[in-house]
Formats: structure tokens, sequence, C-alpha cells
């Protein structure tokens, strides 16, 4: 059970690979490290910024195209980019995981479906209607734009404050002596205060108010992978809710559009009963008791038929 | 109902509102530009801002605008443009940039116009002899040239003043006199969104309204 070579591990790698790309492009996009590499590739397969700008402008830009393939790996595993990909997910995750000091028992509520997810569709259908009317305004909470200009324009103030002395006038142009951002302290409240929210509801706004994550979650309603639970074993421990990123519900019936392929779950079940494959004949209790599908068939609306779905 | 303000539109756009050079025309503009600050982030001057909301109100919040009391644009660099994801800023050659080339015909990329304050120029209102915009302005021949006269000052010394003003034609609001006037909180120099080339109803001299294509 607790091998290395967990699921869990590998997405931890993924997770720390595509931070630190991001990292590296917002630091090699800087006027003396910018030899013509692309630095912009994350904004580029961010599917959400090709939809709107599409949906204002009726074409898609250079090379938004790519967002592609992010559709695809949405359509096959669901809303992988979020818990895989995303560096902002992986940023509330550690932040969420910093603050934890909860028992077992109150992280498994903190993660339990709740109503007010449905917040970010909402958002995300607004953010597109403006879109559509002419003025993008996904920017301001697409996790991506959000967290490259709060590094950008909020804390590299601060990391070039520490490297003043050393090599920062090397870097600027001549005449400049520091770099100054009008309004950067709004934006990196705006920041700051989705980061510290995680100490109170864990990953507030990938659950909450993520657009990106709404849209991902809108076409992830029917992978081709996807994370089933072996009625069979489960024994409704809800241990899998326990460090449930998604807050998807994967001790009832799964809320796919919500489930950020975080594996967590598979980790925690003591049964093995949590398994994330292809579709199948899940073996629900319809399947295993024959009866209890004539007893569907013949007499629709019984007692039989509500207890055996 | 974002719009309602009318930041946008010909009649009544902040005089602040500079975009990088390359940008589209600002309704295009705000259909594209996602607020990622990519263009911010490799700006060299550090000219390229956050927009605030007195510049194009909600609609426009943390879009790139140039601020030259900051920084000035520099004329071999179209580093902002390379990176947009969206073409919010298309992307264009330094020498599109400076209209050099093939690009003669076009004509630089003007970004605004430079006006002087004849009320806090030091040789217009002071009689304190000044060349600093007149020195720094990059274009050839220069955009900013000066009248010589000889006056008496207060004290009744004789002085040489160079007193400066702008040649439209020219200038193509790279900004840096306004970041280079010794009168640094409200510059004497000071570069505004008229003239700028990504829109035809915003430009100054009739003789650049002409549709590219045709000329």
């Amino acid at each position: 059970m607790k091998t290395l070579f967990r699921l869990t591990n590998i997405r931890i790698i993924s997770q720390v690979v595509f931070l630190g790309l991001f990292l590296f492009a917002v630091w090699a996009s800087w006027t003396t490290r910018i030899q013509g590499y692309p630095v912009s590739r994350f904004l580029e397969i961010d599917l959400l910024v090709a939809l709107s700008t599409a949906l204002s402008t009726g074409h898609i830009y250079r090379f938004l195209g790519w967002s592609i393939l992010l559709l695809l790996l949405t359509l096959l595993f669901g809303r992988v980019f979020c818990n895989w990909m995303c560096p902002l997910g992986t940023l509330h995750q550690f932040f969420g995981w910093l603050f934890n000091i909860r028992s077992v028992k109150e992280r498994q509520d903190q993660n339990r479906y709740q109503p007010r997810q449905i917040i970010k569709y909402s958002i995300l259908f607004i953010l597109l209607i403006i879109a559509a009317s002419g003025s993008v305004q996904i920017g301001l909470l697409d996790p991506i734009a959000l967290l490259h200009r709060s590094v950008s324009t909020g804390i590299s103030v601060i990391w070039d404050s520490v490297m003043s002395g050393s090599f920062t006038n090397l870097q600027l142009a001549p005449g400049t002596a520091e770099r100054i951002f009008t309004g950067s302290f709004w934006i990196g409240i705006v920041f700051v205060t989705i980061i510290v929210v995680n100490i109170w509801h864990p990953r507030f706004f990938c659950r909450t108010l993520c657009p990106l994550g709404a849209l991902l979650g809108l076409l992830s309603v029917f992978p081709l992978f996807r994370i089933h639970r072996d009625l069979e074993l489960c024994t409704d421990c809800d241990l899998c809710l326990t460090r449930c990123e998604g807050a998807c519900s994967p001790e009832g019936s799964i809320r796919l559009s919500e489930c950020v392929v975080c594996m967590n779950c598979i980790d925690e079940c003591p049964e093995n009963a949590l398994s994330f494959s292809l579709p199948r004949q899940i073996s629900t209790p319809v399947s295993l008791h024959p009866i209890s599908i004539v007893a569907t068939l013949s007499l629709p609306g019984s007692l039989v038929s509500s207890d055996f779905h | 109902l974002i719009r309602s303000n009318g930041k946008v539109n010909d009649a009544n756009y902040s005089p602040l509102m500079i975009r990088p050079p390359g940008s589209v025309a600002e309704a295009e503009f705000l259909k594209k530009c996602i607020k990622c600050a990519q263009c911010i982030r490799v700006c060299p001057t550090n000219v390229l801002q956050p927009t605030g909301l007195q510049e194009g109100g909600i609609e426009a919040l943390w879009t790139p605008v140039l601020n030259f009391n900051v920084g000035h644009c520099q004329q071999k660099c179209s580093l902002c443009s390379s990176v947009c994801p969206t073409g919010a800023i298309r992307e264009i050659s330094v020498t599109e940039k400076l209209g050099f080339g093939k690009f003669k015909q076009q004509g630089p990329i003007r970004l605004g116009t430079a006006f002087i304050n004849r009320s806090r120029c030091l040789p217009w209102a002071n009689e304190i002899p000044c060349i600093v915009c007149q020195e720094v302005c990059p274009i050839a021949p220069k955009a900013i040239q000066t009248y010589d006269e000889e006056v008496k000052d207060t004290f009744g010394n004789l002085v040489v003043l160079n007193k400066p003003f702008i040649i439209p034609d020219l200038c193509t609001g790279c900004g840096i006199c306004q970041k280079e006037c010794p009168v640094t909180d409200k510059p004497a120099a000071y570069v505004t969104a008229v003239g700028e080339s990504r829109s035809q109803e915003r430009r100054l001299l009739l003789r650049y309204r002409t549709n590219p294509e045709e000329s």
C-alpha cells in the first residue's frame, strides 16, 4: 500500500516540475534573459484564454491553439490540469497542507462537497458573457494570469529589494534605479487573500472561484478515465475524504466535475475500494443480483428498484 | 455596463491611456488583453505599469499602460509585443516600430504625442536655461527643437534661452522627454495619448489620418 511508486508521488513530481517550469518562465521573461524562446506556454495551453478571446474576437491568436491539448487531456482524464499541472493549484495545495493542523474528522468535514462550489460556474458563465460582448475580464480570476500578474508585479518587487546591491543594476536599463508598479499593493492583496483563505477553507479558490476549473469541470462530466468506487469493498469509513482536494464526494457518488484527480482518496482507502480506471461495468448490486434487474424492469417505482440503483 | 464610462470610444478617452507599441485599437485591445502582466514583466525600463482605475475605469484594470514618469519606451525594443500570448500587443519587429526598411511608408509606431507645458518649463516660465528634453530626444531629426532667445533674467543678467517646442510630425511619443524633464513631479514635457497610430480617430494631424493600405 505505502509504496514509493504511488500515483500520488508521481502527481507530486508532476506538480513540482510544472511549478518549476512556471517559475523558470517568470525568471526567463526578463530583458537580458529572454532569448527568443517562448515563455508564455502556460497561458497558451490555458483553454479559458483561448475560449474567451475566441468569443470576443472571433479567432484564435498565434499559439493559443495549443489549448486543444488541454481540451483532449481533460476529455480523457478529467480535471488533471488542476492538480497535476496548474502552478496556482499546487501553491494552494501546498499552503493548505502547511496550515493543516486539524484532526482527521475535521478534515473530512472540510472536504465534503458544499453547495457554494457552484459559484465558480456562475463566475465562468458571467465572464464568458462579458467576453462575448467584447470585454475580456477572465484575467482577473484565471489562475495562470492571476499568478503571473501577482508574481511579476507583486512578489518580484520584494525579490528585487532582496537582490538589490548584488546585480540589480545590471538587469535594468540605464536610468532605471528600481522597479515600481502602480497598484501592485492591490494585486498583492488579492493574491495573499486567496492564499491565506486556504487556512480555513482548503483550496477555496480552486473549489469555489476558479473559472478555468469550472470550464474544465464542465468538460470532464464524462471523462474516459475516472475514479471508481467498488461498492462491494467500501465500508463507508469516509477516510477517502481526509485528503480529498476537490471536495468531490468520493464517499458517495463522485462528482466528476469537482474531482481534480489528486488520487489521494485511492491512497487513503484501507480497503482498496477506489481505483482510477477506464469505464467498466461498475459492480453495483444491480449486476450482482439479476433478480433486482428483473424487479426493476417489471416493477418500476417499486421499493426494490429504489434500493438498488 | 462596464463600458458605460465611455473610456473606450474616441470622444472621451483618457490622455493617460498610452498603450505599448504594437497594441491594437482600444476596443480590440480590451477584447484580447487577459492582464497576465508578462509585458510588464519583460519591460526593461519599468515604463509599463498595471493600469489603475483613473486611466481606464474598471474595465481596463491591471492592463498595461505606459507611465512616462517612471520610465520611457526604448527605441530598439519590442519585447512586450513578443511575449503577448493573445495578440493585444501584436508582434512587431524593431524595424516596424521605428518605421525603417519596408515600413518606411507607414512611418514609426506612435504611442502618443509630446507637449510642452510652457507654464512649468524652466526656459519658458522661469528664464532658466535648460535643454534636457531636446538633448534626450532620440528621433532624427529631433522632434523637440528650440527657439534661441537672449533675455534679461530677474537678476539683470543676459541669458541665452533655448525654448523647446515639439514637432508633432516627428514625435513618436517615446516619453523620454517626460522621464528626463527636471520638473519631475508634473513634467513640463509630457506625452498624452493623442496621435497614437493604433487608432485612426485619435491621430493628431490630418495628414496622418490616411489609411496605410491606400498610401
